[in-house]
């Protein structure tokens, strides 16, 4: 025998399962209260305002509130006019959110959402009985089809009627017509007229969402189905969704089989027209917003990915290069530093891994407000902001001022490179601004701008993907200004000013020991045709619809504790904990908060809560393929999306949360404090451990990158590491197949 | 009547004992014999433990069961027959999140927390017939466990401090993790008696040549000191000394060899 002995498991694992099968209904059963935020930037308070116990969403005056319910009394009374004058009044003056039609019943798929009194009110009114809507068609048919003749004179002026000069003056008229008057006669067609306009714009998401409303809500319409179905199907193909198009696509089938529709000028049969539809990739499909996060983790940022059926695979411990920035026990001799400060020091430095970006051939690292360009074909230093030195003797001001070394954010697009900065010497001569955006010229590393005039920015800019170096391209980017008011900013990329704000509402933020202030959650950005969403890391999600320039939904979710109160004399460890979770995949986002104990699915365009789930706080979404999420906290696991069980898991030795795993075909890579693990994607096992040549970092950030050939046919594929002292490129090579064979660990 | 007459017996007896007992200790010399007795380990230790925790008891089975899957694949993957674990059975207990262990750190209130649960199986991963292996080997053999232990998921020791209170308390030091095992002590143990038993000969003739008495024959045995332990065997080796119940065999925390040491109590009989 050549194997391992191994005794009395079996039977002991048998009593095991037993056991926690029955304990397992138990814990799901058990509810739990949690809410608050992980700790983030300080922002200087000028006076002390009100602070909400948790993230505070604006809402609308109780009149607003008092006046919907009249509306839904009336309804139900079928008292026609009175509910209708109260829902103009309504329309005429609301500002702030409300809850959906039964919110106060925390059953429902609308748990836990609040949305513009508007869209409120549009979704009482889909509900109306038959008679309701006679009555009120009587009522509004008139002012909604003179906006219908505004949009078709529009099209053709003339009669005196002023043109709508811009298309989208065009579709802001239709959306008046779909969000105020859905219900009258000509509702189905603003519908479906706006879908056009909105798929014209590329706006794929929505323009699939006004047809499916026009289909599945809009009652005795006059619009042939079968047509309606069809645009479905076609923004659905060119959303990449798969699974949701091959539904609808039998139920085309079924439904409308030998019916002729009008397709581009040309008539088609329905049913085999859907069916010769084929998906556009989702990296394709999402062409309008797209954050840098996501591009980075596909590998997009810098290069091309490999052909179907070819994998990606690091096959070899031997780095191509290394850029060395720090020696290994840097972040240790920082962290002791900080450690003779005495109590209440809860900065910590051992365990911070640097931020990156990828743009072209080159990678950019912000190390704690030093950022520094690397030329990933060579891999020399490009060129550096200030001087390493400067950052590591400054240690006790990063603990005395609330600087948490975790949060140095960076991104990059349009030729340019945006860094998140902090210079605590400004905060020791009691200056404002200490906390800074910054913006540099990829090439050159020249200063290109700092914002200005919004408050302190806590996320760097989510550059959406093909937003070139002109004018007028944005970023987005979350502040909190110094009434404690969480706002989105659209940021022109290339002056910093910006371009529109929507404010979010007031997060709960705690207090910072030494330099006053207070500290906040660090919120998650991610877009998504049109909407920008934003997890505020404190306990709600608001979805910004990025062409009006307003909150379209906003959700509230679980989060941690908020320690309101620092008055504690012992020094704090590190605690493990992870970003929060917010990406969106074919039309749901998942949701979780830093050290919060549940995973939300959001049905975005409904929007519905899909399902929740409890997962470890420590855990992250790492990654999402075909039916499965990748979760990363102490352990790597696989969650089934349909079933949501968990499907295997691997113990990582992570040594801090802040890590960047790769999910790529077959294989999950992971920098951890015991080199890279590259794990089958498919059950879990552990292929291969590379110890690589950073072997006391912590863990590590890590990006593919194609270098030397635009063209993704010529040149070399790397594998990054970034880690607190040094960024390494391993050699990556693209194999056939799912996985590569199993070498022995 | 009869139980008065009993117990009357019954005082009559215990005072006799004793009276026979002072006798004898006046007449006989008691002494104290050490013995050693020194052999290589013949095991190596590893003090592990796998975990797996979920805010649902079935992920906490999913994760348990997969790092007790992977953890023991890749010990087999060793393939080496002296090597085995030992499970020492498992616990399941409500974790807490480090959220939670933070906050109370920090004397504030805990509202509720989260309700992880955590099943814990305490291991040992043991390698036999160390003393076979050339010492460079074995080091090699023993850190390539630990690393494969490590890598495979497998908790190695106990926790390593997270704060200068905790490290204080463990001395500044980490646990040990490794220990060198000398499981059959049969061999061993009759060397060391021998050695003791022919010590307090010695002792006590030395004496009797002294006193110019004639040392007897052996009157009682007592392992251990004299005052009141039954034995007491001592274990030694290096600069380090471990002691646990004699029949589990003795452990030392350096691969040096391992020292049996034995302390008898002797009564000889003092010849006419």
């Amino acid at each position: 025998m050549s194997c391992a002995r191994i005794r009395k498991g079996r039977r002991r694992w048998r009593f095991v399962s037993t056991v926690l099968a029955a304990a397992g209904g138990v814990v799901q059963i058990g509810g739990i209260v949690v809410v608050g935020n992980g700790v983030g930037r300080v922002v200087r308070a000028e006076e002390e305002p009100e602070v909400p116990t948790v993230f505070a969403v604006p809402m609308a005056d109780t009149k607003t509130i008092d006046k919907l319910d009249d509306f839904d009394r009336y309804v139900n009374k079928k008292a026609w006019e009175l509910a209708f004058r109260t829902m103009n009044a309504v329309e005429s003056d609301s500002k702030g959110m409300v809850p959906p039609p039964g919110g106060a019943n925390e059953s429902g798929k609308g748990k836990g959402f609040l949305f513009p009194a508007t869209l409120r009110i549009k979704q009482s009114l889909i509900h109306l009985p038959a008679e309701g809507r006679d009555a009120y068609r009587l009522f509004n048919d008139a002012a909604a089809k003179a906006l219908w003749e505004k949009v078709g004179k529009g099209r053709s002026p003339g009669d005196g009627v002023p043109a709508i000069p811009t298309a989208s003056d065009e579709a802001a008229t239709l959306r008046k017509i779909v969000n105020q008057y859905f219900l009258t006669s000509i509702g189905d067609l603003a519908a479906d007229r706006l879908g056009d306009v909105l798929f014209e714009q590329g706006n794929f998401a929505e323009a699939a969402a006004v047809w499916q409303s026009a289909v599945e809500e809009y009652p005795d319409g006059h619009l042939p189905m079968a047509k309606l179905q069809v645009k479905r199907c076609v923004a659905l193909a060119r959303l990449g969704r798969k699974e949701e198009l091959a539904g609808l696509v039998v139920s085309v089938k079924q439904a409308y089989a030998g019916q002729k529709v009008t397709i581009g000028g040309a008539e088609v049969d329905a049913a085999e027209f859907v069916a010769g539809l084929s998906v556009d990739s989702a990296d394709d499909a999402a062409t309008q917003l797209t954050p840098p996060a996501t591009m980075a983790a596909n590998g997009v940022a810098a290069t091309s990915e490999p052909a179907a059926g070819q994998v990606d695979v690091l096959s070899k411990d031997e780095s191509l290069w290394q850029i060395r920035v720090m020696r290994s026990n840097a972040m240790a001799a920082m962290e002791q530093q900080v450690a003779g400060m005495g109590w209440a020091v809860d900065i910590h430095f051992v365990g911070a891994v640097p931020t990156a970006a990828t743009a072209g051939d080159r990678l950019f690292v912000n190390w704690m407000g030093v950022v520094y360009a690397a030329d990933l074909q060579t891999g020399k230093m490009l060129w550096r902001t200030g001087k390493f030195s400067e950052i590591t003797q400054r240690a006790t001001m990063f603990a005395q001022y609330g600087v948490n070394p975790d949060h140095f954010g960076i991104s990059a697009g349009a030729g340019k490179v945006f860094a998140l900065r902090v210079d605590p010497t400004r905060m020791q001569r009691g200056d404002g601004g200490a906390y800074t955006l910054d913006a540099f010229d990829a090439e050159t590393g020249k200063s290109a701008w700092t914002a200005n005039g919004m408050g302190t920015v806590l996320t760097e800019p989510c550059v959406p993907e093909g937003v070139s170096g002109s004018e007028g391209g944005v970023g987005y980017v979350v502040t909190v200004g110094n009434d404690q008011t969480m706002s989105l900013v659209a940021l022109n990329l290339q002056t910093g000013k910006s371009e529109w704000t929507v404010q979010l509402g007031k997060p709960q933020g705690q207090q910072n020991n030494y330099g006053g202030g207070m500290l906040y959650g660090l919120p998650a950005i991610t877009a998504s045709n049109g909407t920008v969403y934003v997890a505020t890391n404190n306990g709600a999600m608001l979805a910004v619809n990025a062409s009006e320039h307003r909150v379209a939904w906003a959700f509230k979710n679980d989060t941690k504790p908020v320690a309101t109160e620092r008055m504690y004399w012992n020094p704090t460890p590190r605690v493990f904990e992870t970003p929060a979770t917010l990406r969106e995949e074919g039309g749901v986002v998942y949701l979780k908060d830093s050290s919060a104990p549940t995973l939300y699915a959001i049905d975005a365009e409904s929007p519905a809560l899909k399902w929740r789930r409890r997962i470890a706080p420590e855990e992250m979404v790492i990654g999402i393929r075909g039916q499965v999420a990748y979760l990363l906290g102490q352990d790597l696991s696989a969650l089934d999306l349909n079933s949501r069980q968990l499907l295997w898991s691997t113990r990582i030795p992570v040594g801090t949360g802040l890590l960047r795993p790769l999910v790529e075909e077959g294989h999950i890579y992971v920098a951890s404090q015991r080199g890279i693990y590259d794990v089958d994607s498919g059950n879990g096992d552990v292929l291969h451990i590379f110890r690589g040549s950073d072997r006391e970092a912590t863990g590590g950030r890590l990006y593919v990158v194609h270098v030397g050939g635009a063209d993704g046919a010529t040149g070399n594929d790397e594998l990054i590491c970034v880690t607190d002292s040094a960024v390494t490129a391993y050699p990556l090579e693209r194999k056939s197949g799912q996985s590569a064979p199993p070498p022995a660990p | 009547m009869k139980f008065r007459a009993w117990m009357m017996v019954m005082a009559a007896a215990m005072a006799l004992t004793l009276w026979g007992a002072a006798v004898r200790a006046e007449e006989g010399i008691t002494v104290q014999g050490g013995g050693e007795a020194t052999g290589k380990p013949t095991e190596v230790e590893i003090t592990a433990s796998l975990t797996g925790d979920g805010e649902l008891a079935t992920d906490a089975t999913v994760k348990f069961r997969d790092a007790k899957k992977r953890a023991l694949a890749a010990i087999a993957g060793l393939k080496n027959p002296d090597i085995s674990v030992v499970t020492q059975g498992v616990s399941i207990t409500n974790a807490m999140d480090a959220n939670t262990q933070m906050m109370l750190m920090r004397g504030q209130a805990v509202q509720g927390g989260t309700q992880k649960v955590q099943v814990r199986e305490n291991d040992r991963i043991v390698l036999a017939h160390a003393d076979k292996l050339e010492p460079d080997v074995l080091l090699d053999t023993v850190l390539k466990i630990l690393d494969t232990a490590k890598d495979a998921g497998f908790q190695i020791g106990g926790p390593m401090p997270t704060s200068y209170y905790e490290m204080q308390q463990m001395g500044g030091q980490g646990s040990t993790i490794v220990a060198f095992r000398l499981p059959e002590l049969d061999a061993l143990r009759e060397q060391a008696y021998k050695a003791a038993v022919a010590d307090a000969r010695a002792k006590a003739q030395r004496i009797a040549d002294l006193t110019g008495v004639k040392l007897g024959r052996i009157l009682s045995v007592t392992e251990g000191e004299k005052v009141n332990s039954a034995s007491r065997v001592v274990v030694m080796n290096g600069n380090s000394v471990m002691s646990e119940p004699l029949e589990k065999g003795i452990t030392g925390n350096t691969s040096g060899d391992l020292t049996l040491r034995v302390n008898l109590t002797v009564l000889f009989e003092i010849a006419k």
